[in-house]
This record gives structure tokens, C-alpha cells and sequence, in this order.
């Protein structure tokens, strides 16, 4: 133990040396601190629009749900989100279809959809992409950050709203991931819709939007 | 008290010294290399922050991200105190700690900024073998507890950010510490493996460094015996330079006493033969008798200075090499002064100087000396102070000191001619007066004060210079050490009678004709010259004398007299003779028990000869040239009736 003591006695060096390396252990463990804060803080979300807006003009099937998939395209978290999309795509038995919107101001498109991100999120198997100019979209369905999911019923319900990470720009399993699986794996629409709408986190940068969030959505479509 | 330590005890200490050596410069240069790194990690995290999420985007509007001020802010905190410490405290145990804590942070970061990227770990090991180059197994452990410390604390709040899940098992955890501790495991090993080769090195370095030191010492210690013995090569040169100094030296003064010698002896010989050539040749000389009595006169002073030359000379030559025996015999120092005042009074009457002798103090009746030697010095001192005296007169003042050695000292003091410092210096030096025309005015050879300071020298005395002046005169002192004999009387200086001889002249011996009358001598001598001179001489003096030229002829005639019954009184026998010499002569008389007196007569003067001619079976020893009286002294004394009839070995003369 002694030994240990003798070896270990610089932690107990006097003088300015002590304080100095006492004063840069604090400070390393303040700036991992923040770093872990920052990484692990959500964005604020306004409620998304509860069913499939009159005024979009996507298509949505009847018998299978749609994933709708905010991406901005300058985003590195998003990254991971769409990583971790991948691998919900990839999940086995799954009737959906999937939609990435790609949220780019109108004056920058050709630069925005150039991106790794961009580029990534093209390359998502089974997905339609969609450029949306302004935050058209993105603003009509009340979405606000980059990695946000918006699952729809077939009946255009919306079932599920969050984040397919659990911290900012990491990849892994998420509660919202695991969420979304699950819904999906339900083989009848209606106990999907029985269900109760989920929300998790959304950890991305903000859309870039058309218009205010304080605004009240569309109203829902009552063909669907 | 410290034992003298061992040799495994040096090496051990000169090992450990030399592996710290290693190791503080081995670590010094990791510090250096991970310095480096940090910058070049911190480099590469901030180019990442850049690349992959320089900004947060907020719809249209970019801001920097997190990332990047973490990069320059977090990373920098990470990075830079180690590039502080690393550039100011090298080789230090807390830099290289901070360095393990700061790696082990930045991989962290790494991993974090990666989201937790599996091949981010990677880093961790890496770091872990970069950090076994400190060979600090402290350092390692420093490194695991701070990776290990971020993978739990994460591992339990935020294992996305290190798993990748959302919820990781513990048991993900204490797998990753596994690997972790298998690695440093290793590492440990690894470190403690080359710290043992480190050791061995170092062993082997301080062994050779210790046998270096050795034979560096070994090599000290030859060259100090090379500089000792080159110290006494030169110290023996510079003797041997003083040897040939003084070798030559000797040898000039070889040759200036052989030329002083030649010169002294032709000085005579001139005189001798020019005036034997005027006596031949010129008529004036044949017919005036006073002129041919006066060159004859002039040829026998020439004569007997050449002999004193000669004997002076000799006593030297026997002085330096050494053959010059001293005797001490029971004698009279009162007898030996007035042997000397016998010989030199005469003299003194003819200048017209008083001689006189003063005894300061009793003197003993007899004491153990040289009495021939001691007479030699005092007949030089006084003859010397007779010669340069022309008025006033020679003094002898004799004393006794009864010191703890006991001394007599003789004071020989005149009123002559003194002497300046100039020539008191050269005084003792062969051949060598006062000055040069002391030789031409007064005569001499120049060695009397020599042989005598040389003679009071071996016989535990001095002869010096007590003092002189020009004009005034001078006082020489010889001082002999002489054996005391107990029970001898000491005669007061009062009672001390030296009977006629002081006052009244001796008589010069007669010239008889009849000196030797009816003596029968057998004279064996092959120089015809010689054998006229001997032979003459004794037929004047009344002896019969038959004449033969070698030794042989000496014994036959010897023998046939003997048998005549009319037996020769005496044989003068020359030592060097053709067919049987002297020796040779003698010897074979004496084997034929002949008991007649046999005298040697030769021209060998050395004390040697004389023993060598005794042991040959002379009777007594006469040398050449002949002193007339001397020899008729002796041959009277032998052939008196008494000595006659005495054995051989009694009837020396003395």
C-alpha cells in the first residue's frame, strides 16, 4: 500500500504544480461534462400534425403505413439518424412506405442536395426521396428537426413521432428505434391505430420551415 | 566503519546508476515523442471537428458546433499540459503520468466525437503500447484507471457514447476493462522484460567500465613505474654525467699532474745531464777543480731533488690508490719531534733561525701511531717553515688533547714569508706553491703539504692553515687522532728534554775507508753502471766484493763459497735480473738452507716490494739509488756477530 502511496504521491505534489494539475483534471471534467450535456439534450418539439394534412400533395397508400424522415442536409447528426434508419428499413416483414423529405432553402437547393448527408439519405433502400423547398412539408406537418420520424397509419393517423437516436449525432440502439420497430411489426392497421400516439426525443438541427411553428396545422384530411 | 566494498557491489551500484541514466533519457525521449503526438492529435481532432460537423445548423442559419469548440477548447486542455510538461519537467514521474492520463483522454474524446465508434477503441491500445515505451508499469496503471474511470462512469450514464446501445450489460463494461488489463497485463510484462535486459546491459557495461578502470589504473600505475624509472634513468644519466664530468676531470688532472711531474722531473734532469756533458765534453771543467767540484755539486742536488721528487710522488701515488698502509705502533711523540729537530737543526744554523719547541700541555710518554708517518708531516711543515723563513725562527708548539678522541697537535709557526688568501687556497693542491717563483727561488715539488694533509687525514687529523700573513708569517696546524694507551706516564712539559741534540750540531758521519773492512760481499746486479758504483763504492769502504749478473750466478757463487768455508758476510741482491731474478735467487738459497744475510736492493720503492722481497727471504731492503751511509748502516748492521747468529725472522733490521 505503501508502495502504491510513494508511487502515487505526485497527486500530492505541493505548490503550483498541485493546484495546476488539479485545476486542469477540473477542467477536463467540466468540458466532458458539457460535451456529454450538450450531446444529450433534446430539441424542443412542436406537436406534429396529427393526421395527413389535406393540403399535401404526396401520395399515401391505404394499406400500409408511411415513415415520413426529416432530413436537413447540412446536419452531421443526422448522420447517425439515418444510420439508424437503415437499419429499421432493414428490419424483416415490414409493409411501409418511407419518405425522406430533404428540407432545403429554394436558393441553395443544388448545394444542399450535394451533401454527405443528402447523399446518404438518397441511398436509403426503398425510399422516396422528396425535396422540400422552404419548409413547405416540413412546416405542414408541423415536423421542426432533422431526424424527426412522423409514422402514419394507413388511415393517416399519426401513430408515432420522435428521434431514432438516443443522443445527439450517436449511433446505437434508441428507445425510439426500438419503439418504432415495434409499432411496425403489428400486422393489423386498427391495433395500430387503437394505440395510443408515441413520442420520443429528436436529438438534430432545426428545419429550415416555411413559415412559424406557432401557427395551427393543416386540417386533416377527411378523405384519408 | 565502512567495509571496503566489493567488486559485485560496485558493479550492482554502477548498474542501478547506469539503468536510472538509461531510463531518464529513454523517458526523456518518449516525452519528447508523445509531446509530438499531442499536437499531432490535437491537430487531427480539431481537422475532424471540421470535417465531419464543423456547424449546427439551425434551418438556414450555421453555427459552429460543439464539436469544434471542444476540439480547440477540451482537446487543447487535453493536449497542451502535457506538451508543458514535457518541454519543461523531461524524464520527470509526474509528466509522464499526465502524459498517460492526457492519451487515455484524448481517446475518449476520440470515441465520443466518433459516436462511439467500436474502431475508435483501438486508440486506447495503441496509446497503451506507445505508453509501455516508458518501461513504468505506474504509468500504464495511471492509464487503465483513467480509461477505466471514463468507460464506467459513461458506461453507467451514456453507454451509446462508448457501446454504441442504448443499454450495455455490465458485463460490456468489465469486458472492456478485460481487454484493457490483458493489454497493460502484457504490457507490464513486457516492461518488466526489457527493464531486466536494461539491467543486463547495464550489468555487462559496468562490468567492462570496471575492468577498464582497472586496466586503467594497471596502465596509471606502469606508466607512473615508466615515469620513476625514467626518473631514475635521468637521475642515473646526470650520475653518469657527473662520473664522466669528474672521470674527465680526473683524467685532466691525470694529465696535468703527469705534465707537472714530467716537468718537475726534467727540471732536475736538465741540470744533471747538461752538467754530466760539460764534464765530459768541456776542457775548462777538466781542468779547473773548482768548477768541476761545483758541477758535480750541482748534479748531486739535482740528483737527490729528483729523488725527493720521486718519493714525494710515490707516498702520492700510494696516498690516492689507496696502498699506503697506516701502522699503530706503541712510539715517542717526543722521540718523533726530536727526530725531526735532529734533522732540521742543522739547517737552522745555517740560515741562522732560531728552532724552537713548546709543549702546552703534559704530553704522554708513548702512544699508538705512524711514527714514520707522523715524522713525515712534521719534517715537511718545519722543513717548509725553515725553507721560507730567512730571520726570526721556527716554532713547535706540541699539546695533548684528552678530549673524547684523543689528539696530539703540532702548531708549526715561523716568521717567514706568509702568505696572501690568493695563495693559502692553492696551497693543498699537487704541485702547487705559493706561487710560480717559489719553486724557482726556494725549490721543492709542490707535493709536501699535499701528502702530509693527505697522511693526517688517514690517521684521523688535518693539516691546515691556522694563519698566515704577508710578511708576518704563517701558523700550519697538524692534528693526529692517536690510541691512548692506559697506564702511560704524562710527562709534564717542564721535565721535557730533548738532551744535546737542540743545542749542539751532530757530527756528519765520517768518511771511513775502513768501514767495512774484511767484509766478504757477493753484490748480484746485472747493470754494469750499477755494478761499478756498488762495487766501488764498498771496496772503498774496505769490504771484498765479487760481482756476478744474475741470480743464478749469485747462487752458485753463494753455495761455493759456503763449501770453500769462506762464506760471503752479506749478498746484495738485485731483484731484476735475467736468468733467475732476485726473487727467484733468494728463494732457491733459502731452499737450499742458506742462513747468510741477504739484502734486497731494487729499484721498486712500494711498500708491496718491500713485503714481497721479506717474503722471498730477504734480510732487509735497500732501494735505488743508493744512499751510501743507509746501506753501509744496514750491511754493518747485519754483519755484526750477534745478528749473524740470529734465525732469519729475528735479525730484521728495523
Amino acid at each position: 500500500m505503501s508502495h502504491l502511496i510513494n508511487n502515487f504521491g505526485f497527486l500530492f505534489a505541493p505548490g503550483i504544480v498541485r493546484y495546476l494539475v488539479l485545476i486542469w483534471c477540473t477542467g477536463i471534467a467540466t468540458g466532458f461534462a458539457l460535451l456529454f450535456a450538450h450531446g444529450a439534450k433534446p430539441n424542443l418539439q412542436v406537436p406534429s400534425a396529427n393526421c395527413w394534412p389535406c393540403d399535401v400533395e404526396i401520395e399515401r397508400p391505404k394499406d400500409v403505413s408511411t415513415l415520413l424522415f426529416f432530413v436537413h442536409p447540412q446536419c452531421p447528426c443526422t448522420f447517425a439518424s439515418l444510420a439508424e434508419l437503415e437499419r429499421v428499413v432493414a428490419q424483416p416483414d415490414i409493409s411501409l412506405q418511407i419518405i425522406v423529405i430533404l428540407d432545403c432553402p429554394t436558393e441553395k437547393l443544388d448545394e444542399w442536395l450535394q451533401t454527405t448527408v443528402a447523399k446518404r439519405a438518397k441511398g436509403i433502400s426503398n425510399a422516396r426521396i422528396l425535396v422540400d423547398s422552404d419548409g413547405q412539408l416540413a412546416s405542414k406537418f408541423r415536423a421542426s428537426v432533422s431526424g424527426q420520424c412522423l409514422l402514419y397509419s394507413p388511415n393517416g393517423k399519426l401513430v408515432f413521432q420522435g428521434g431514432l437516436t438516443a443522443s445527439r449525432g450517436h449511433e446505437g440502439e434508441s428507445f425510439g428505434q426500438a419503439l418504432l420497430i415495434q409499432m411496425l411489426s403489428l400486422r393489423a392497421p386498427t391495433e395500430l391505430e387503437s394505440r395510443q400516439p408515441q413520442e420520443v426525443p429528436v436529438y438534430g438541427c432545426e428545419l429550415v420551415l416555411s413559415h412559424s411553428s406557432s401557427i395551427p396545422p393543416a386540417p386533416c384530411c377527411k378523405g384519408n | 566503519m565502512n567495509a571496503p566494498l566489493q567488486k559485485r557491489d560496485l558493479v550492482s551500484i554502477r548498474r542501478s546508476k547506469i539503468v536510472e541514466n538509461d531510463l531518464l533519457q529513454s523517458r526523456k525521449t518518449t516525452d519528447g515523442y508523445f509531446a509530438a503526438l499531442m499536437l499531432l492529435q490535437l491537430f487531427l481532432l480539431i481537422a475532424e471537428a471540421l470535417i465531419i460537423s464543423p456547424l449546427a445548423w439551425n434551418g438556414t442559419q450555421g453555427r459552429v458546433h460543439i464539436h469544434v469548440w471542444s476540439a480547440l477548447g477540451l482537446g487543447s486542455l487535453i493536449g497542451l499540459l502535457p506538451v508543458v510538461f514535457a518541454l519543461h519537467f523531461p524524464g520527470q514521474r509526474l509528466t509522464r503520468h499526465i502524459i498517460a492520463g492526457s492519451q487515455m483522454l484524448f481517446s475518449a474524446l476520440l470515441i465520443h466525437f466518433s459516436g462511439g465508434r467500436i474502431e475508435t477503441h483501438f486508440h486506447i491500445f495503441a496509446s497503451l503500447a506507445l505508453l509501455a515505451f516508458y518501461c513504468d508499469y505506474q504509468v500504464l496503471l495511471t492509464a487503465a484507471i483513467v480509461i477505466s474511470i471514463d468507460h464506467l462512469a459513461r458506461g453507467y450514464l451514456w453507454p451509446q457514447s462508448i457501446y454504441g446501445v442504448l443499454a450495455a450489460s455490465p458485463w460490456r463494461s468489465l469486458e472492456h476493462a478485460a481487454w484493457v488489463a490483458i493489454e497493460v497485463a502484457v504490457l507490464v510484462i513486457a516492461t518488466n522484460s526489457n527493464l531486466k535486459n536494461m539491467e543486463r546491459i547495464a550489468t555487462r557495461e559496468s562490468e567492462l567500465e570496471l575492468i577498464n578502470l582497472d586496466f586503467e589504473r594497471e596502465v596509471d600505475a606502469k606508466t607512473a613505474e615508466l615515469a620513476a624509472a625514467n626518473r631514475d634513468l635521468l637521475s642515473f644519466n646526470t650520475a653518469l654525467q657527473i662520473a664522466k664530468d669528474e672521470a674527465e676531470s680526473s683524467n685532466r688532472s691525470k694529465s696535468e699532474f703527469l705534465a707537472n711531474m714530467s716537468h718537475e722531473i726534467r727540471t732536475p734532469m736538465t741540470a744533471i745531464l747538461g752538467f754530466t756533458d760539460l764534464l765530459l765534453d768541456d776542457r775548462n771543467f777538466q781542468d779547473e777543480p773548482e768548477k768541476r767540484i761545483h758541477a758535480v755539486q750541482t748534479i748531486q742536488r739535482n740528483g737527490s731533488f729528483l729523488l725527493e721528487i720521486i718519493n714525494d710522488i710515490l707516498d702520492l701515488s700510494k696516498i690516492e690508490s689507496g696502498k699506503l698502509e697506516i701502522e699503530s705502533v706503541c712510539n715517542s711523540p717526543i722521540a718523533a719531534i726530536e727526530a725531526v729537530l735532529s734533522v732540521m737543526r742543522v739547517r737552522c744554523i745555517e740560515k741562522g733561525i732560531a728552532l724552537e719547541t713548546i709543549f702546552e700541555t703534559p704530553m704522554p710518554e708513548n702512544v699508538l701511531t705512524d711514527p714514520t708517518r707522523l715524522r713525515q708531516i712534521l719534517l715537511n711543515l718545519v722543513g717548509n717553515a725553515v725553507k721560507f723563513t730567512e730571520i726570526g725562527s721556527v716554532k713547535i708548539v706540541g699539546r695533548f688533547v684528552d678530549g673524547e678522541q684523543k689528539q696530539l697537535e703540532f702548531d708549526v709557526v715561523d716568521t717567514g714569508l706568509g702568505m696572501t688568501e690568493g695563495q693559502r687556497l692553492r696551497l693543498f693542491k699537487p704541485f702547487t706553491q705559493a706561487d710560480t717563483s717559489t719553486t724557482r727561488n726556494f725549490g721543492g715539488t709542490g707535493l709536501g703539504l699535499t701528502i702530509s694533509k693527505r697522511l693526517a687525514n688517514m690517521m684521523g687529523g688535518d693539516v691546515c692553515i691556522v694563519e698566515s700573513s704577508p710578511g708576518i708569517g704563517t701558523s700550519f696546524r697538524a692534528t693526529i687522532e692517536v690510541g691512548f694507551l692506559n697506564g702511560t706516564a704524562m710527562i709534564d712539559p717542564s721535565k721535557i728534554r730533548f738532551g744535546e741534540i737542540l743545542t749542539a750540531p751532530q757530527s756528519m758521519p765520517k768518511q771511513s775507508t775502513e768501514a767495512l773492512k774484511d767484509y766478504r760481499i757477493l753484490l748480484a746486479e746485472d747493470g754494469p753502471d750499477n755494478q761499478r758504483l756498488i762495487s766501488f763504492v764498498l771496496k772503498k769502504a774496505g769490504a771484498s766484493v765479487t760481482v756476478v749478473e744474475n741470480g743464478q750466478l749469485a747462487v752458485d757463487a753463494a753455495m761455493k763459497a759456503l763449501e770453500d768455508s769462506t762464506p760471503f758476510h752479506l749478498i746484495l741482491m738485485d731483484m731484476q735480473m735475467p736468468v733467475l731474478d732476485g726473487y727467484g735467487a733468494t728463494a732457491l738459497l733459502r731452499a737450499k738452507d742458506y742462513g747468510g744475510i741477504v739484502i734486497a736492493l731494487t729499484a721498486h720503492a712500494m711498500e708491496s716490494d718491500r713485503n714481497k722481497c721479506i717474503q722471498a727471504g730477504c734480510d732487509g731492503y735497500s732501494t735505488k739509488p743508493i744512499e751510501k751511509n743507509e746501506l753501509f748502516r744496514q750491511i754493518k748492521y747485519y754483519c755484526d756477530s750477534t745478528v749473524q747468529k740470529l734465525p732469519i725472522e729475528k735479525r730484521r733490521c728495523k
